[in-house]
């Protein structure tokens, strides 16, 4: 009842002052379009974090550092490495009743090249290297059939799995696929390191060839990212394993590989990986607990994630801050604008005080005015910051290719940002400016709803 | 006794001082006794500085007296709080201003409607009302107009229509037709006179002789203290909660 007519005065007020009210509203919509537009940039970052351990490993894996505690006492140097072998470490995986599928090593090299059934039949794929744990963390389906297994993965036999698309051009039906052995041709891209600074170098590029068996296949998702349409001879990807194409191109040389320090795992269970943890401490501590020395690192991925999104909303909220503070500047015009508007009416306040208006009467209509200005603020500033975000995302490309280093600039460019604000960065913000009109709006209307009767109405 | 009436204003021993800074404190009214019955059209003249706009503000509970009590309908409402007397107000005075007061920018119906829209009537209700008010003082095909639309005599019209809104038990006019024409201050004076008809306690407050001498009953005040009173011609009813016979 007396909502509609609050809204109806504060409306009236609003037009009858249109260019106070409009200036009013610039400084709410500045404030607040920059606590949206950190809120969402926010928000971006840690889904980019989110999606890059992901992409980078496929899945919730155990990182398992030998030799060092990384949360523990930085001065800690090891004095002598502490590595397991391959052996070990797929021995200990054997005997851990399923809980710890398999090693995860995404190889960190692709072949790219050619498969041949003979002179008609080929394919342009990207061979990746990855492990046998991969067909469950990728959650990948195949339909004919399988993934090779973690055996075949261990010794890095030359099996394929292949997509739906390459079998059909290959082949002509994924059934007539599994089994069959293909020729290929491609190279590897080794990228390099100067071993001083870490900066990249020119990659070594290594030619490869060889028969493989294809052993599965699976059925082709796009992943959305790029704009690209299934067409029977496009490039798609297919999966071997990592240690099959450190074999062909002879990268164990290159490394200096005699045993681990490092190893992801992957457990059978992502979302509760306490057992797979205990048991790889128990497997460390049984080869080298009896040094005091020794220390090691057991951690999970989200673990990991949580440090790094915990670091990123430590930053997003030291920017809300600063940008809060021009909000801040807004508030103080609101109050302004208000405490104008407040004494222009000291005589209505007093007719209406006069005619029975209490005092939460007249504070609830000032209030309600200053709600207003700032939800028709909050309603432009979201509209900006969306308008806004479409330019950015629509000029992503080039705005991108001003990050200095190549292999982020590639990861962003494959990863799928949106830089509209997110529901989550509207409410935040839109509570916050409804709460600076409340806060800001209180003291004018305060002072409206304690005025005299008999002054204000004497008011000229 | 079948004059016998309830007392609607009873003023006891009213003194107002403003404090305008020490040790200057100014007494605007000296001890003022005024009764007002049920029913009476009263008139309280004096000349500007009398005291009068001050005695108005206490009458119409828009102020509270320094010393003395005021009785409204048999209860004292001299130490209420503003959320009691802003009730009282609303519920129980009607005003009506020399210079009209409505609301701007709101039509003559919805400024008809604000006391009833206070006192938390429904909005059929109220529009209902606000329309045959507007019918008794004549401006039934105008309630669509803004005040700025609408001449003195017209703005007039619909405060009185304003000030009827919730069927006051007194109505408070402060020199109603100060700022009107002759023609025009006559139409509304003898609106005042329907209203009286028809039962309405009036209190009119005015420097004219002339408009006081339409009324039952003058009282003249002067330097804050009642000086004459043409005298109520009802007595008063037995007790001050009994109600009238």
């Amino acid at each position: 009842m007396m909502l509609f007519e609050n809204l109806r005065q504060a409306y009236n007020s609003l037009v009858l002052n249109k260019k106070r009210t409009i200036l009013t509203m610039i400084g709410i919509i500045i404030g607040l379009s920059s606590v949206l537009l950190i809120v969402s940039v926010g928000d971006v970052i840690s889904n980019i974090a989110e999606k890059y351990l992901i992409n980078a490993t496929g899945g919730n894996t155990i990182y398992f550092i030998s030799g060092i505690d990384v949360d523990g006492d930085i001065d800690h140097k090891p004095e002598r490495r502490y590595p397991f072998t391959e052996d070990e470490i797929y021995d200990f995986i054997d005997s851990t009743n399923g809980e710890i599928l398999d090693i995860s090593s995404n190889s960190s090299v692709n072949v790219s090249g050619n498969f041949m059934l003979d002179d008609k039949h080929k394919s342009n794929v990207t061979m990746q290297g990855v492990t046998s744990s991969y067909e469950i963390t990728s959650k990948m389906r195949l339909t004919n059939g399988r993934f090779f297994n973690r055996n075949e993965s261990r010794y890095g036999k030359p099996v394929i799995v292949i997509s739906d698309i390459a079998a059909k051009a290959l082949f002509g039906s994924s059934a007539d696929a599994v089994g069959k052995v293909l020729d290929f041709q491609g190279q590897v891209s080794v990228p390099q390191y100067d071993p001083e600074t870490y900066m990249p170098l020119d990659d070594v590029v290594i030619k490869v060839s060889g028969n493989v068996v294809v052993l599965g296949v699976y059925e082709y998702i796009s992943d959305g990212k790029s704009a690209d349409i299934r067409t029977d001879d496009m490039e798609t990807a297919v999966y071997c394993p990592s240690q099959f194409i450190n074999d062909i191109a002879d990268l164990e040389e290159s490394s200096s590989v005699n045993g681990f320090n490092i190893v992801q795992f992957v457990p059978a269970d992502p979302t509760d990986t306490t057992t797979a943890q205990d048991m790889i401490r128990n497997f460390a501590l049984e080869k080298y607990g009896s040094d005091e020395d020794y220390r090691f690192t057991v951690k999970d991925q989200m673990a990991m994630l949580s440090t790094i999104t915990g670091a990123v909303s430590i930053i997003t909220v030291a920017f809300i801050v600063i940008s809060a503070i021009s909000l801040l500047v807004g508030g103080i015009v609101l109050m302004n604008t208000m405490l104008v508007t407040v004494t222009e009416r000291t005589k209505e306040i007093g007719i209406k005080k006069a005619l029975g208006a209490r005092n939460s009467t007249i504070r609830a209509q000032f209030l309600f005015e200053s709600a207003l200005i700032c939800l028709i603020s909050c309603a432009v500033g979201v509209f900006l910051g969306m308008f806004f975000g479409m330019i950015i995302e629509s000029n992503l490309d080039r705005i991108i290719s001003l990050v200095p280093n190549e292999g982020i600039q590639y990861f962003l460019l494959n990863s799928d940002i949106h830089v509209t604000p997110s529901l989550n960065a509207i409410i935040i913000s839109t509570t916050f400016s409804l709460a600076v009109g409340l806060i800001f709006g209180l003291y004018p209307a305060n002072k409206g709803a304690k005025m005299q009767p008999v002054e204000a109405l004497r008011y000229e | 006794m079948t004059n016998e009436k309830k007392v609607v204003v009873d003023l006891q021993g009213i003194i107002k001082r403003f404090y305008i800074g020490q040790p200057n404190e100014l007494q605007i009214l000296n001890g003022m006794d005024i009764k007002v019955h049920e029913g009476e059209f009263v008139a309280i003249v004096g000349e500007s500085g009398s005291g009068k706009s001050t005695l108005m503000n206490i009458i119409g509970a828009l102020d509270r007296p320094t010393e003395g009590s005021y009785f409204f309908n048999g209860e004292d409402i001299s130490k209420l709080s503003d959320k009691k007397l802003s009730n009282i107000r609303n519920k129980q005075i009607g005003f009506v201003f020399q210079n009209f007061n409505l609301i701007p920018r709101t039509s003559a119906l919805k400024n008809v409607e604000i006391p009833m829209m206070y006192a938390g009537k429904g909005r059929k209700e109220r529009t209902n009302r606000a329309k045959e008010l507007l019918e008794i003082v004549g401006m039934a095909e105008r309630y669509d107009h803004n005040p700025n639309e609408l001449s003195g005599g017209q703005k007039q019209r619909v405060a009185i229509a304003r000030a009827m809104a919730n069927d006051p038990a007194l109505i408070l006019a402060d020199e109603p037709t100060g700022a009107l024409d002759t023609k025009t201050g006559r139409i509304v004076m003898d609106i005042f006179h329907k209203l009286h008809k028809s039962g309405k306690t009036i209190i009119l407050i005015t420097h004219s002789p002339e408009l006081a001498k339409e009324t039952e009953r003058i009282i003249t005040i002067s330097d804050g203290s009642v000086v004459s009173d043409t005298g109520t011609k009802v007595q008063d009813a037995g007790g001050e909660n009994n109600d009238a016979v």
